[in-house]
């Protein structure tokens, strides 16, 4: 009677260990691969040129269309960014458009000469700094330099 | 013909008979009133999703180069595609209404109560898993509504302390909306919330047939 | 019998309808004419598409689907340093207190006139969700 109830605890903590392994593993090695991306995928910086400096107005913003290649998972995808440049002689100021409260894209504000986003009407300054509403940190910086009379603006932001 | 195939099954398996006694000759209370076709109504919505999603299924890509154009064919090429593609719109919208419908009769017949808690409990998931299906589903048009909309919805969780940059890019696949972002919300869109969808369905649905519905008052 | 919990509680003489076809004919007449309402929504308000992503479009403002403009716009209300509540916290709890709602609210009373305080609870949170959701459509 006694083994009768151990042979039967062993076969159900037999089929429980079993199953388990295969659910565990399966599972496991598929959670593994969904997440991977969250590591793997990270956008890659590009220099890109912003136009030539000659016909970017000195001195003023002007928002640039940034287009490149790059991959994205198992394709060559094309990427696009929206960025914000200013020259004055030597200074150069880069921004990427992307607010960062939800990640809109902001506009250019002539009335303060910073940026005001569409979206909860996070405002920034000339510098990017976030003044008021929700966005939490400044606009991010690009990196940018002056090459054969281009201003090439790499796409992925300074980690400031 | 007909007949006799299923006499032939009828004697082998009895399915008829237990059909009759679990599905269709139950008793439900007498005093039923319209409100009571809330729960019926969402699931009539579930299945016109299901089936023009999957008529969708047949024509629509999710790649980032041609999810737009794929559903472009559908809305403006494809025969009958334009109602496909409504159905299943005014259905989303209809299922969020039924639902919110539903609850509320429950809320006020206070049919959640003891014996039928679990009844509420797979139902408030089933809420919150169709809304998912409403969110994975936005994306995959791939217009610029559905772009941008996806960016300030999955950004979010950004705020949950520690993990909230992790589950942000979890979400996206990545550290930018892109290719990633629109096959994973296609995967969960059509195979894991259907699929956790039924398993709840098919509990509440055993649930409400084993405890009946609650007496109109 | 299972059915005995929705029989007739005091044992008076109630009567009771077969599900099939009985009731399952109001569910028919009713899902009639939801579909066919559906159905005319499709055919009469064509889809439409707005033009492909772009991530470098300057002030493209999403809206989200009316189902998520109360919460969206719960989110423009608050103050931005306590951003977490109606994105995060607000949901979290509040699905949480809907999910054990039936264990919250445990007493066996289930007359709407003899629970007043469930009954405003209920009307004061349906009409400031609908009240947000209206707001968010229209002054958004
Ligand atoms: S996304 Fe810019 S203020 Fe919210």
């Amino acid at each position: 009677m006694a083994d009768e109830v151990s042979r039967r605890k062993f076969l159900t903590a037999g089929i429980g260990v079993i199953s388990g392994t295969i659910i565990v593993g399966l599972g496991g090695a598929a959670m593994v691969s969904i997440a991977a991306p969250a590591i793997t995928n990270k956008q890659q910086g590009k220099w890109v040129s912003a136009g030539n400096i000659a016909e970017l107005p000195p001195g003023q913003f002007s928002q640039v269309n940034l287009t490149y290649d790059a991959k994205d998972g198992w394709m060559d995808g094309k990427f696009k960014m929206l960025a914000y440049v200013k020259v004055e002689g030597e200074n150069i100021s880069a921004f990427s458009a992307t607010c960062s409260h939800l990640g809109c894209n902001v506009n250019y504000d002539e009335s303060t000469g910073g940026f005001k986003c569409p979206c909860h009407t996070g405002m920034y300054d000339k510098n990017g700094k976030n003044v008021s509403g929700p966005p939490p940190h400044p606009l991010k910086k690009l990196e940018a330099k002056i090459e054969d009379g281009k201003l090439m603006v790499n796409t992925l932001p300074k980690e400031a | 013909m007909f007949g006799k195939i299923i006499d032939l099954l009828e004697e082998r398996f009895t399915f008829k008979k237990s059909l009759q006694e679990d599905v269709f000759e139950h008793k439900v209370p007498n005093k039923l009133n319209f409100t009571f076709c809330f729960g019926g109504l969402t699931f009539l919505m579930f299945l016109l999703l299901v089936a023009t999603g999957i008529a969708m299924l047949f024509f629509y890509v999710p790649t980032v180069d041609h999810a737009f154009t794929s559903v472009e064919y559908i809305t403006f090429d494809l025969p009958m595609g334009n109602v496909i593609r409504g159905v299943h719109h005014w259905s989303a919208n209809g299922i969020i209404v039924f639902i919110c419908l539903h609850m509320l009769r429950v809320v006020v017949y206070g049919a959640y109560k003891n014996p039928r808690e679990f009844h509420w409990i797979s139902g408030v998931l089933l809420f919150a898993v169709t809304l998912g299906f409403g969110f994975t589903g936005y994306l995959l048009p791939w217009d610029q509504k559905a772009y941008w909309a996806t960016n300030v919805g999955v950004l979010m969780p950004k705020g949950v302390p520690f993990i909230g940059d992790h589950i942000v890019s979890f979400l996206m696949g990545g550290s930018n909306i892109g290719a990633l972002t629109l096959s994973r919300f296609f995967a969960l869109h059509i195979a894991v919330l259907p699929l956790i969808t039924a398993v709840f369905l098919l509990a509440h649905f055993l649930m409400i047939r084993r405890t009946g519905v609650a007496r109109p008052l | 019998m299972q059915d005995d919990v929705s029989a007739p509680e005091n044992g008076d003489t109630e009567k009771q309808m077969i599900f099939f076809p009985n009731f399952l004919f109001l569910e028919a007449i009713a899902a009639i004419i939801v579909f066919a309402g559906i159905v005319a929504l499709a055919v009469f308000i064509p889809m439409a598409m707005g033009d492909p992503a772009d991530p470098s479009a300057s002030a493209f403002k999403p809206k989200p689907e009316w189902y998520f403009m109360s919460a969206f716009y719960l989110l423009k209300l608050c103050p931005s340093s306590i951003e977490i509540v109606p994105t995060i916290i607000g949901p979290a709890v509040g699905g949480a207190l809907l999910m054990l709602m039936p264990f919250i609210d445990k007493h066996p009373e289930r007359s709407p006139k003899k629970r007043p305080i469930a009954m405003i609870l209920t009307a004061v949170i349906t009409v400031s969700v609908v009240g947000l959701t209206v707001a968010g459509i229209y002054l958004d």
